[in-house]
């Protein structure tokens, strides 16, 4: 279920309650297990055995690649990535894998016409499916011990806050969770319910009401905008995207904070990075860290010159633009992130000592740049073809032919995005803590009222969250 | 410190202190006076709660009739919303899933071609025939496509639900917010700020809607609060509006439609053609614009199917139509227990 549902604020006080009874420890931990697969079932239960299977095979796996020697460690984890990313293979690029195939056949004229269309995603498959890989590789490594508990090796996987869209929790930071009773005080509750407030208030005002509609107009449609609505319609996209994915996010994490447990950070004001390596070290930061940690430096990093740096680049942000979908216009936004970032690279290599770029002017500036080519890049993303994603681009240069007239909202949009620029620069080098921190009580109620009252108001028809898909 | 094993270093930290459920509680108390004196002042301005219509609820009607065996499907406009008295319809058909898939200002022609191609469907559709929504050339007014809309978007959704499928919970959350529109205005998608906005923005004085969708799709219109005479020359007005199509195009028209209605029918389905009656200054426009000789009679010929031609039948000409355009909401069950008898559903 989705965070901004009826069904989950029930789920919630519900499992709130019982996660506050005098239960022990064990007991409260079960209760969220058993909620965890309930939260997970409510999209499709019979998917609760994929992550059942995910589970034991990587519990199993990790614990014979501590006690094993040599070649069997090896084959252990051999087997742990078998299995899942075989699972996430067949239900996520299975189709995808087949159309290339088709394709393929056909430009030889070879008739191939399987029959794809039966294979359901089960929901947050890529999600887990890294979570419980990077369990098993950090065992393997040896930097992890392998938990001493199902039970809690369970519920790290399935912790349902976390579950369908992150943030991708690394064992080391979940499972010493485990050890201690936790029971979350009102600080923590009161805490974990602000960043729901302001997660919801991300997702249901900011990305529903406001972004979705105008970038809507311009994607839906791309052939019909001019090229005002086609700005209008792709900075409405960054806004959308951030708001509902970190809104998500923030979601997740005060809810995971109600219960007691402390999820990682997942965004950082990205759309206040100068430069897209640090993009990266801000949006979707789980991700960003897991791609660096178990594919950019097993690749080599940045060691061997570089020219080896630009290809793991390369690599890492293709497969991180598959991860996102199985087509080929999420592997062309990864390869438009590699290349960005290969070209960063060799300009700072070549001017990046000079003290004029640490000056505010110069910062503002590239701060400024990076938000207009990721927001060019968001255009593949969303574009659900190649010659829509290039109609869009036309169309910015002033190269559509249409005539679209401009949905309603596109003013309110445009100012949202600006509000938006600006809270993220005041938020680059603080956190909401440390905001909170220093803000008088009474204003953060007054927000929070604000918040609650927006929401109710300003409500759009419900939408999923975008990144549940992938 | 963010290590190789560790993807954050805030998730450790994040040990607020501070009286925050205080903070939280005392906001939530705020945003509920707040939102109680919204509702109240919607309320006193004559708003009244309703089920939202939504591309989703249009959705599930669709799938609903689809998944049902011998279902009747009622496709047009908002004539055909307001005309059939859904209650009345469920209770003659009480062994068949009726939905209500009229749109406002919509035709059946694309939900028609979805049928004609969903070799599962053998239901019975009956097709609403505005003459200026389908007799008219596509135009370009967005509004006007909104039934290609709707069915373009349950087509991507279907493409969407082979992958993503929906989820097991979604009949709980359409309960749960159907009884939350059903009972609160500010939750049935007119008292929101985007609508008051555009009230202040216009400088109009705020208003509620008059009219509304119930739960199973019927259009409700009350016209208690309008200036009547000045809705209906609206409504002919729009009626007014289009290029109407000329023969060769009619001809093309016609050509899908039997060829939809056909594949319909080779599957034990059926197709009725409905003209719904119309009165004053509406009944004047279309006799005027889209002459019978010219488009319906046209149009029953070449079809060749079932065609039921309301203004011929005196239990459907003698209801009340207050706006000329739609049956009155008092005369609906009357209505539409005469047409299911012409019918013969």
């Amino acid at each position: 279920m989705t965070f901004n549902s009826l069904t989950f604020l029930i789920f919630f006080a519900a499992v709130l309650a019982l996660h506050r009874l005098p239960l022990p420890w064990r007991g409260r931990k079960t209760v969220l297990l058993v909620a965890s697969y309930l939260f997970y079932a409510a999209w499709s239960p019979p998917f609760v055995a994929l992550l059942i299977v995910s589970t034991a095979v990587d519990w199993v796996a990790a614990a014979r690649i501590h006690r094993a020697q040599g070649r069997a460690r090896g084959a252990w984890l051999l087997l742990s990535l078998g299995v899942n990313l075989g699972l996430l293979s067949y239900f996520k690029y299975g189709p995808f894998l087949l159309e290339v195939t088709h394709d393929l056949l056909a430009s030889a004229d070879i008739a191939f016409n399987p029959a794809s269309d039966g294979i359901v995603l089960p929901m947050g498959i890529s999600f887990y499916t890294f979570q419980t890989l990077s369990y098993t590789i950090d065992v393997y490594r040896g930097r992890l011990q392998p938990g001493r508990s199902l039970l809690d090796y369970a519920l790290y996987v399935t912790f349902f806050p976390q579950l369908v869209a992150g943030p991708i929790v690394r064992a080391a930071d979940f499972l010493p969770q485990c050890h201690e009773p936790k029971r979350a005080g009102a600080g923590q509750v009161g805490y974990g319910l602000i960043l729901l407030t302001l997660g919801l208030l991300q997702k249901t005002v900011f990305a529903d009401f406001l972004f979705a509609p105008v970038a809507d107009r311009l994607f839906l449609q791309p052939a019909a905008a001019g090229s005002l609505g086609a700005w209008a319609g792709c900075l409405a996209f960054s806004g959308q995207i951030f708001c509902d994915f970190a809104g998500y996010s923030t979601c997740g994490i005060g809810v995971a904070l109600c219960l007691g447990f402390a999820l990682p950070d997942n965004f950082r004001a990205p759309y206040a990075a100068i430069g897209f390596s640090d993009f990266w070290r801000r949006w979707h930061i789980s991700l960003s860290s897991w791609l660096r940690d178990y594919l950019y430096i097993p690749l080599g990093g940045n060691r061997g010159g570089s020219l080896r740096q630009a290809r793991n680049l390369l690599v890492t942000m293709l497969l991180g633009g598959l991860w996102h979908g199985a087509a080929w216009t999420f592997v062309a936004w990864g390869a438009l992130h590699g290349v960005l970032l290969v070209i960063e690279h060799a300009a700072v290599a070549a001017f990046g000592s000079r003290a004029v770029w640490r000056r505010a002017g110069p910062q503002l500036g590239l701060a400024a740049l990076t938000f207009l080519l990721i927001t060019l890049a968001w255009v593949p993303f969303r574009a659900t073809s190649f010659g829509d994603a290039g109609t869009v681009w036309a169309a910015l240069i002033g190269g559509g032919p249409g005539d679209a007239p401009l949905h309603e909202r596109t003013v309110p949009a445009l100012v949202g995005i600006a509000l938006l620029l600006l809270v993220q620069w005041r938020m680059r080098t603080t956190s909401l803590e440390a905001l909170l921190a220093t803000a008088p009580r009474w204003l953060v109620s007054v927000a929070i009222a604000g918040a609650l009252f927006l929401m109710a108001v300003a409500h759009e028809r419900t939408r999923g969250f975008l990144y549940f898909q992938f | 410190m963010a290590s190789s094993t560790s993807s954050s270093d805030h998730a450790a930290a994040r040990r607020p202190d501070g009286p925050w459920l205080t903070v939280v509680g005392a906001g939530a108390l705020v945003a509920s006076l707040a939102l109680g004196a919204w509702e109240l002042c919607f309320r006193a301005a004559g708003f009244v709660p309703h089920a939202i219509d939504s591309n989703e609820r249009w959705a599930a009607a669709l799938q609903h009739g689809l998944e049902a065996d011998r279902a009747v499907l009622w496709l047009g406009s908002s004539r055909i919303q307001q005309a059939i008295h859904m209650p009345t319809v469920q209770q003659r058909l009480d062994d068949r899933v009726t939905v209500q898939l009229g749109l406002t200002m919509g035709s059946p022609l694309p939900l028609l071609e979805f049928l004609a191609d969903r070799t599962t469907f053998a239901g019975t559709a009956v097709a609403e025939v505005t003459p200026s929504f389908l007799f008219a050339r596509p135009p370009r007014n967005a509004a006007l496509l909104r039934d290609a809309g709707s069915v373009a978007w349950f087509a991507q959704q279907q493409r969407e639900q082979r992958r993503l499928t929906a989820p097991a919970y979604a009949p709980l959350e359409d309960k749960l917010s159907l009884t939350l529109q059903e009972r609160l205005v500010t939750c049935s998608g007119d008292a929101t700020l985007a609508g008051l906005t555009q009230s202040l923005l216009a400088g109009d004085d705020l208003t509620p809607p008059f009219w509304w969708i119930t739960r199973d799709r019927m259009q409700i219109l009350d016209y208690g609060g309008i200036d009547v005479p000045r809705f209906a020359a609206r409504r002919a007005a729009l009626h007014a509006a289009g290029t109407p199509r000329d023969a060769g195009e009619l001809v093309g028209l016609v050509a899908n439609l039997r060829r939809w209605a056909a594949a319909i029918e080779e599957r034990g389905g059926r197709v009725v053609l409905l003209r719904l009656p119309t009165q004053g200054g509406v009944r004047d426009v279309e006799a005027q614009r889209y002459p019978d000789d010219r488009y319906w009679d046209r149009l029953v010929q070449m079809f060749g199917g079932a065609a039921l031609d309301g203004r011929a039948h005196a239990p459907l000409t003698s209801v009340r139509m207050t706006d000329g355009d739609h049956v009155d909401a008092e005369d609906a069950p009357a209505f539409t227990t005469a047409l299911l008898d012409l019918l013969e559903l």
